[in-house]
């Protein structure tokens, strides 16, 4: 597994937690998350954001957390690591 | 602080929220909830041992949480509770005084999760997160 799979994986672990799904629901990069199966509210981005600050150690502006960067999780985990560059 | 509790939409009987004591505008805060020895629901929470309702000092929070949250904005509001996520360690008796903190931690559009916590005489009662949001009730 490389240092990118692992760093999406740890996400799709949030995305779980946060969501409250099943450990087993299948999750990857090409999953919706606004709209399909989890069409995530504002509610559950700002949970998910808090805790992807938490668990990566980084602090994400309130201004930067836009619905484009929730499409899918590949375009989630992209817009976490622009913001720990 | 005067007028800080007046943003509260709730009325006179609902305003678990005492007073503001120290607030930064949309970060952090602290307040009192303040409950005498002859609070109307003392004789039935419990029978012959009074003991203060989780649910209000969770609610006391979220008034202290809505203020400090939105009160950096233009025209503030109040807010409404969103989501609760708080563990209550120890039981309260009135007549009491609660010190509550509330630190916003994140906002979203109309949303700001908050770290919240309550304490009498310095004993933790009630620790956790809220989720307030902006708007009319």
């Amino acid at each position: 597994v490389n240092t990118q799979e692992s760093f999406a994986e740890r996400i799709c672990e949030l995305i779980r937690t946060e969501l409250k799904l099943d450990p087993s629901t299948p999750i990857d990069e090409t999953t919706k998350l606004i709209g399909g199966d989890h069409d995530l509210d504002s509610l559950d981005i700002l949970m998910l954001v808090t805790a992807i600050e938490k668990e990566c150690d980084i602090k994400i502006s309130d201004e930067s957390i836009g619905k484009d960067a929730f499409g899918t999780v590949g375009s989630l985990v992209a817009f976490v690591q622009e913001q720990q560059a | 602080m005067s007028g800080w509790t007046d943003m509260l939409p709730h009325g006179p009987g609902f305003k678990h929220l005492t007073e503001v004591v120290e607030i930064e505008p949309g970060q952090s805060g602290r307040g009192v909830s303040s409950y005498g020895p002859h609070e109307p629901w003392c004789a039935a929470h419990f029978p012959g041992n009074p003991i203060v309702p989780g649910v209000f000092i969770i609610e006391a929070l979220a008034q202290l949480a809505g203020i400090v949250a939105w009160s950096d904005h233009e025209a503030p509001v109040a807010g409404m509770l969103a989501q609760v996520d708080v563990r209550l360690w120890k039981t309260v008796s009135p007549p009491a005084d609660l010190d509550l903190g509330v630190r916003v931690v994140k906002r979203f559009g109309a949303l700001a999760n908050c770290e919240v916590s309550a304490t009498h005489r310095g004993d933790r009662v009630c620790s956790g997160t809220l989720v307030v949001s902006g708007g009319a009730p």
